[in-house]
């Protein structure tokens, strides 16, 4: 089969090699769309030395849909029959230890154990560039029939940013910031309105910015002075209920604890590169609440529904589509922000 | 001022009345928008032990204030208004909990405790003086009319908080009344992936575009043993049965109807719990302060509360409202009367 194959930071290529099969917890999916993450790129880049990948060769991608075409037996009892439409995600628990019989199977303790029963899709374990892969039923889940793989390729990122909203907590009539307005940043957006936030405000810069207001966002953009003046403001001077960084840069950090209101809600859902100063004395006088976040647990059966009626209408992000073979021009127009790139498709 | 006054038990009549005067700490409103809840029957029958007659009744409303009370802190003259009814003493440990709708002072106005249009003058009337903790700055994009569903839609979005609402849930309401229609349209918006409505009759009818699916009370027992939530806001015994019976295994049933005494609870199979695993939450009135969220949410577009007042009434009229809303005539869900 035809897969994107890593082979040294900064160098890929599409290659052939041979179809994986499926053990009895698995199913073998035709893999239709896979949606460019940013942690692909870090990763295509080597950001994460030994971790992700562990080594070359490595096929990345964890934002996947496609069909199953063959089952082990374990999970075609557990109705992955062939022909069942799937959308893929990246984490897959032991089973077995606290976490992941807490249900926080993210932070599975055996975390790399692959002799275990651990994956973790397109990070360490094989990704799904590729024509087909192959996934434990832990991590694969059925879509309506309807449901196009392109928007099913974001079901993996929504799912994220679904976690990223629940874990503080959305009230109903909350009044939320989501600071980065990339593709997790307006996917946290629609999925806070999803959960009844009142007002949202995506606060991010540039052409990815101008999507946001063209989505029906309210925005306010960074380069338009201090963003956590900007935000106070917008929430009548009282700061927002919720704030969801998705950016994890250092200034971002300590930009979304800036803008709540004093016994507020703060998550962190992007990977930050550095350590960040911020101020804890707010922290702790105003009795802020913060989130770390990683990734997903449990929410893509709770987001598939929301995205299929079109209450979180991922399908609006995708910019652009490319076919594998033409990964390098998908992947220069999604790191290069090209005619406003905000998810890209690849379609194997 | 012309207002509805419940004179004794079982008779009321639209009568000239003194305006009120703000005393510290209250607002006085100009009424714009008042509806009548079943509960003022109960008043009305004189079964409510904390009012006197004659009482002014009247506690879905919403208006104008006009000017706040000596030495009071509050929304400006000309701040359009939503009420909710219930005012903590502010002192108890409900109340410094945020459940001032449970205070223990309930009743002792010398307390600051009030029940608006319950233990003091409500709102059935051309004017009302109200504790200024009851209001609710309407958002600009929200009617007055609306307005009037302030405290509504803060019952049936406390009952969807109680049951802990999660994304991609399905949802069924037991009740197709006014709160119940609210709290589906609330649990939508909340993020459920789906809302069955279960009633009988006309309202049921009425229900359809409020909720993803319908389901006439003789045929529900085919959901039995499917949602995620269920939220009962039918008061029946036979409704709070069928809401057990409905929840998954591991699910949560809020009961949220029977709020009056006397309707008495047996015939469930107590291992449909135990074994279920069910959280069973009674739910009462909105605390929190949940119903200024819930205006914010109705500012947000999407829930229809106009579509739930299916009748308007001059306030001269009342007596034609009453029999319309009581007797459910033509479907009636909520009657609204203009002072």
């Amino acid at each position: 089969m035809e897969a994107l194959v890593l082979t040294a930071p900064h160098a890929f290529e599409i290659r052939d090699v041979p179809r994986p099969e499926p053990a009895p917890n698995e199913v073998l999916c035709r893999v239709r769309a896979i949606a460019i993450c940013g942690t692909d790129v870090e990763i295509i880049e080597g950001s994460f030395p030994g971790r992700w990948p562990r080594a070359y060769p490595y096929i990345p991608g964890h934002e996947w849909s496609g069909d199953v075409i063959a089952a082990g037996s374990i999970a075609e009892e557990n109705g992955f029959t062939v022909g069942t439409r799937v959308a893929g995600t990246s984490h897959s628990g032991c089973g077995l230890c606290r976490m992941c019989r807490t249900g926080r199977y993210n932070l599975c303790f055996n975390y790399g154990r692959e002799d275990l029963g651990h994956r973790q899709y397109g990070h360490y374990s094989q990704g799904a560039y590729a024509e087909y892969v192959v996934h434990t039923i832990k991590a694969v889940f059925r879509i309506p029939d309807d449901m196009p793989y392109d928007t099913a390729a974001l079901c993996d990122t929504a799912s994220i940013a679904l976690h990223s909203v629940k874990r503080p907590g959305i009230q109903p009539g909350d009044v939320v910031a989501s600071v980065g307005s990339g593709g997790m940043g307006l996917l946290v957006a629609m999925c806070a309105k999803a959960l009844g936030a009142a007002r949202v405000v995506v606060v991010g810069g540039g052409r990815r910015l101008e999507r946001a207001r063209e989505l029906g966002f309210e925005t306010i953009d960074y380069h338009d002075g201090d963003p956590v003046a900007r935000v106070r403001e917008w929430s009548g001077g009282l700061g927002a209920d919720v704030a969801v960084d998705s950016a994890g840069s250092r200034d971002s950090v300590g930009q979304a604890i800036g803008m709540v209101r004093k016994g507020g809600r703060v998550a962190f859902t992007g990977i930050p590169k550095e350590p960040a100063s911020v101020n804890f004395q707010k922290v702790v006088l105003e009795e802020l609440d913060l989130y770390g976040v990683r990734a997903n647990r449990n929410t893509m059966e709770e987001v598939i529904p929301l995205i299929a009626d079109g209450r979180i209408p991922a399908g609006r992000l995708i910019t652009h589509h490319f076919p594998l073979r033409e990964f390098p021009e998908a992947f220069r127009t999604f790191t290069g922000r090209v005619d406003g790139a905000l998810k890209v498709i690849v379609e194997p | 001022m012309r207002a509805v006054v419940f004179e004794a038990p079982g008779r009321f009549v639209v009568a000239d009345v003194p305006a009120p005067e703000p005393s510290a700490g209250h607002a006085l409103v100009r009424v714009e928008a008042s509806m009548v809840c079943a509960t003022d029957r109960k008043i009305l029958a004189g079964q409510f032990a904390g009012t006197r007659f004659p009482h002014i009744p009247g506690h879905e409303f919403a208006g104008t204030v006009l000017r706040l009370g000596p030495g009071t802190q509050g929304p400006p003259t000309g701040t359009r208004v939503g009420v909710e009814v219930h005012v903590g003493c502010g002192v108890c440990d409900r109340c410094r909990e945020g459940l001032y709708t449970l205070c223990m002072n309930y009743g002792r106005t010398e307390t600051g405790h009030a029940h608006v249009g319950f233990t003091i003058a409500g709102g059935l009337a051309e004017l009302a003086s109200v504790p200024v903790a009851a209001l609710h700055p309407l958002p600009a994009s929200v009617s007055t009319a609306d307005g009037a569903w302030t405290d509504n839609l803060g019952v049936a979005l406390w009952a969807l908080e109680r049951g802990r609402l999660r994304p991609g849930e399905s949802v069924v309401v037991i009740g197709p009344g006014a709160i119940g229609l609210c709290a589906a349209q609330l649990a939508r918006a909340g993020g459920a992936a789906s809302v069955t409505i279960v009633g009988r009759g006309e309202r049921l009818a009425r229900a359809a575009r409020f909720g993803d699916a319908v389901v006439d009370e003789a045929d529900a027992g085919r959901l039995a043993g499917s949602a995620d939530l269920v939220v009962e806001f039918a008061g029946t015994a036979d409704a709070a049965r069928l809401a057990i019976s409905t929840a998954r295994r591991g699910g949560r049933v809020v009961l949220g109807g029977a709020t009056g005494q006397g309707v008495e609870l047996s015939g469930v199979d107590l291992s449909t719990i135990v074994r279920g695993h069910l959280d069973i939450l009674g739910s009462v009135a909105n605390p929190m302060g949940v119903s200024g969220r819930a205006l914010e949410l109705l500012a947000r577009g999407g829930i229809d509360v106009a579509g739930l007042t299916t009748h308007h009434f001059p306030l001269d009229r009342f007596a034609e409202a009453w029999a319309t809303f009581i007797e459910r005539r033509d479907g009636a869900i909520r009657v609204m009367l203009t002072p």
